[in-house]
């Protein structure tokens, strides 16, 4: 099942505490808390798309597919190394 | 009345200033220097300057916030503000024999909240003033993270086709130096501010000026030759904890990391709004560490930030407490 990343919830619960925030601040600095809460949830439904959407969602490649190929194991004895 | 009394605690505000200049102010220079744009010395006369001329551009908003904003100005005397004073050096000293980052100015507004409420109870305390400082302790550092993170991410975009990128680095390297002096200005119109605030405080106290009257520019001049001496003195000696025990910063990161909390800084010090440099930049250094992942963040180390960010108003509050009560028995 594919599920949204940490950085997307890293910044979805920014966008929590900036919301949090919005009340306690006085009212000619809400606009800022506003702010915050508007450009945190951006990021985090952004990275939630990128997640949801990439075909490798949840198994990540470590190294790039070209890397894997250079630093595959040696071919045995006899065979040779794939082009 | 003039008394010793006034002069020493005016003094010990002007020293307060001095380590604070030698302390916080290489956080304008931790990511010049990480990033070798500037040798360390060069670094610190760099910032020194600018810390120096950001009262000419910002005004002392921030000075009048700290006087009249966070205690009523009525009950204040040269016993208390000293307390507050006091308890605030005596905060920064334990923390940073714990080695925790914490900052200056809130432990100067616990102080100076502690001494008083030992002095004439809580309602000395200036609500309004609080509900104005308390929300931006906790939004100065996410504003610094998502604004960083947000010109990083533009900035990547921007550039992502230059296959050039040793001569992209050389202009973000020059770009750092507009981006360190940026945020010394915002350093400077924030920190030498608050003991600005201080000895207006003081001068209220022993009714040698109204508490409606501006700082005076005695008062503006000495505060920002300590904080300028002090940066030129001693800042170099902790950039490298900031510039990459948190996140390994490159050229444009570190012209993101201070554009971004230079704009926040710039922000509150027009609104008069005290906030923590330290706290500022370390969320903007972090937003510019979550751009690659989130691992490369040293989330340890940003923890013990967050640790001495909600310790410190407290402690400082307590240490000030402690400090008043004795002379209020005796």
């Amino acid at each position: 099942m594919r599920r949204i990343g940490r950085r997307a919830q890293f910044f979805f619960v920014l966008g929590i505490v900036s919301l949090a925030l919005v009340w306690p601040t006085p009212p000619q600095f809400r606009w800022v808390a506003w702010l915050c809460v508007g450009l945190a949830g951006l990021w985090g439904v952004l990275f939630s798309i990128e997640d949801l959407a990439s075909p490798h969602a949840g198994s990540r490649l470590k190294v790039p597919a070209d890397e894997a190929g250079l630093f595959a194991p040696p071919p045995a004895p006899g065979q040779q190394r794939p082009s | 009345m003039v008394t010793a009394g006034l002069v020493v605690t005016i003094a010990v505000a002007l020293a307060f200033d001095f380590f604070n200049g030698f302390h916080d102010a290489a956080n304008s220079i931790a990511t010049v220097v990480s990033t070798r744009v500037l040798s360390p010395v060069l670094a610190v006369l760099w910032a020194a300057f600018f810390n120096f001329v950001a009262f000419i551009i910002f005004g002392t908003r921030v000075a009048a916030t700290i006087a009249t904003d966070v205690v009523n100005p009525n009950v204040l005397t040269v016993g208390v503000v000293f307390a507050g004073l006091a308890a605030a050096i005596v905060w920064n000293i334990i923390t940073w024999w714990l080695g925790l980052p914490s900052s200056s100015s809130h432990a100067l507004i616990g102080g100076m909240a502690g001494a008083a409420v030992a002095h004439a109870g809580w309602s000395s305390l200036e609500a309004a003033g609080f509900r104005k400082i308390i929300p931006f302790i906790f939004l100065s550092p996410i504003i610094g993270l998502l604004l960083a993170f947000t010109l990083l991410t533009i900035v990547m975009w921007s550039f992502h086709r230059v296959r050039r990128i040793d001569r992209l680095n050389v202009g973000f390297r020059r770009s750092q130096l507009v981006s360190a002096a940026a945020f010394s200005l915002g350093h400077g119109s924030n920190d030498a501010q608050k003991t600005m605030g201080v000895i207006l405080a003081l001068l209220i106290a022993a009714r040698i000026v109204p508490a409606s009257a501006p700082v005076p520019l005695w008062v503006v001049l000495s505060a920002q030759t300590a904080i300028a001496i002090g940066t030129a003195l001693g800042g170099w000696r902790i950039v490298h904890t900031m510039g990459s025990r948190i996140t390994r910063l490159k050229p444009v990161g570190g012209m993101c990391a201070e554009t971004a909390a230079a704009a926040t800084l710039f922000f509150t010090a027009h609104a008069g709004v005290p906030v923590s440099t330290t706290h500022t930049i370390t969320g903007a250094i972090v937003g510019v560490g979550t751009t690659e992942r989130l691992s490369a963040v040293r989330w340890g180390v940003a923890g013990r930030v967050v640790w001495a960010w909600v310790l410190t108003i407290p402690g400082a509050f307590a240490v000030a407490w402690l400090v008043s009560v004795p002379f209020k028995i005796f």
